[in-house]
């Protein structure tokens, strides 16, 4: 009860104090040029200190909706960056008609990623409605995350290179041999590329590609450096890869939609009854 | 002392308040105020919002009787006469709430009754110079003025204390 007297006392005594203040500023303001001029002044001020504020705190929960609009960019930006690579690699520019725009990126969000399992997976925020389809592959700027198995209307389910069903072909140098690239099956950072003749050469410290020959991932795109390599049953090396991308730390990723898609299924079709 | 006592030697504060406007200027670094003892030699059974309206009156009341500007005395003091119990609590401590009559000042040490003085004459006069100067003044000027008033304003103030409350 006390408290309640006390509060409504001090409210009181500050609406008085209020009241009396701007009544002395309004009379000092009339009767003043040089002090209302001043008083003008460092009202201003505080307007434009008020104003910015308030921009400020708009632009923070704008972030969002800005967060999903650079995305968007960056996956053209992503796109058009790797066609200039694509244009520029000489080897790119001799291996036919497709090398400009074959991809078209689709910026995702990862809702759902397992790490610690023997088959690890991923679900992604975007669906059939965005264009995602089964068998397409995903990609961050640092290199592979894994291929889409199943897609529903606004979701997506795949399975990350952390994964023993999941490879990727690849080469050992620009234009090194090629060879498929899957998951050590231990740590989160650390694949095998697997059939690599025993007379190549291996320069550790070297960088391997994706090799373009499959239709869910353009060549060119660095997944790591040699580590080391080891003869397998005694025809072949196994190469160790230390991957760019690290899995535990996924969030936006690009799906990877192969425009040519369709065409290719129909040539492989049509090789396969000859 | 009784009520009236308090009174007319409020009145005759704000009178010489107002002849020290009018007559006398020694220097535009020196300002001159015994108003802010107006405010603290309130009773303390007197609430605040009882002293916010004497600091505007007061204040209006010297300004229109002087040539200082309209509203300016008034703004400054209505801002000591809401921190004075603040000041008052933190000087001499909750026990001077205690002693609701007469004036607060004269219950404590010379002291401590020169430190709270000092403390609402530097409120006042911060006000003041910056209200005064109206962002004309380069800022050492305006310090200097703080000071230099701000001292002899608040000697000023501890000598009409003891002189005038001497029999409290």
């Amino acid at each position: 009860m006390t408290r309640t007297r006390k509060t409504k006392e001090l409210l009181l005594t500050a609406a008085i104090f209020i009241c009396l203040e701007v009544a002395a500023v309004a009379i000092l303001r009339a009767s003043n040029s040089n002090q209302s001029i001043w008083l003008s002044r460092i009202s201003t001020e505080a307007k434009a200190w008020l104003w910015d504020k308030t921009d400020q705190v708009n632009s923070y929960f704008r972030l969002k909706e800005k967060n999903l609009l650079l995305e968007k960019e960056n996956a053209v930006l992503w796109e058009r960056l790797r066609s200039y690579r694509e244009a520029m690699d000489s080897t790119a520019m001799l291996s036919g008609v497709m090398a400009d725009d074959e991809f078209e990126y689709i910026g995702a969000r990862i809702i759902k990623l397992s790490t610690n399992s023997q088959k690890n997976y991923f679900i992604l925020n975007k669906g059939i409605q965005d264009g995602v389809e089964a068998r397409m592959g995903v990609v961050t700027p640092t290199g592979v995350v894994g291929t889409i198995d199943a897609v529903t209307e606004k979701l997506a389910y795949g399975r990350t290179l952390m994964n023993p069903g999941s490879s990727v072909s690849a080469r050992l140098g620009r234009n090194g041999l090629t060879g498929t690239l899957s998951w050590d099956g231990m740590s989160s950072n650390k694949a095998i590329l697997h059939g690599i003749p025993l007379y190549f050469e291996v320069a550790v410290q070297d960088t391997v590609w994706t090799s373009g020959y499959s239709e869910m991932f353009p060549s060119g795109i660095a997944l790591g450096t040699i580590r080391g390599s080891a003869v397998r049953n005694g025809t072949t090396k196994d190469v160790l890869v230390d991957l760019f991308q690290d899995f535990s730390s996924l969030n936006f990723v690009y799906v990877l939609k192969n425009k040519y898609r369709g065409e290719l299924e129909y040539l492989e079709d049509k090789g396969e009854d000859l | 002392m009784n009520r009236t006592y308090h009174i007319i030697v409020s009145l005759a504060l704000c009178v010489v308040q107002i002849l020290l406007n009018n007559y006398l200027n020694i220097s535009q670094y020196v300002l001159v105020s015994l108003l802010p003892l107006v405010v603290m030699s309130l009773p303390l059974k007197r609430s605040t919002n009882f002293a916010l309206f004497v600091a505007f009156f007061a204040g209006m009341a010297v300004d229109l009787l002087s040539s200082s500007q309209l509203g300016c005395t008034s703004i400054c003091l209505l801002v000591c006469a809401l921190l004075k119990n603040v000041v008052f609590k933190l000087v001499y401590g909750d026990e001077i709430f205690s002693f609701r009559d007469g004036c607060p000042l004269t219950y404590q040490s010379s002291r401590e009754t020169g430190i709270a003085i000092s403390i609402l004459c530097a409120i006042y006069f911060l006000l003041y110079v910056l209200i005064d100067s109206a962002g004309t003044l380069p800022l050492t000027v305006n310090l200097l003025r703080w000071v230099i008033s701000s001292v002899i304003s608040a000697l000023l103030c501890f000598i009409c204390t003891s002189v005038l409350y001497k029999g409290e």
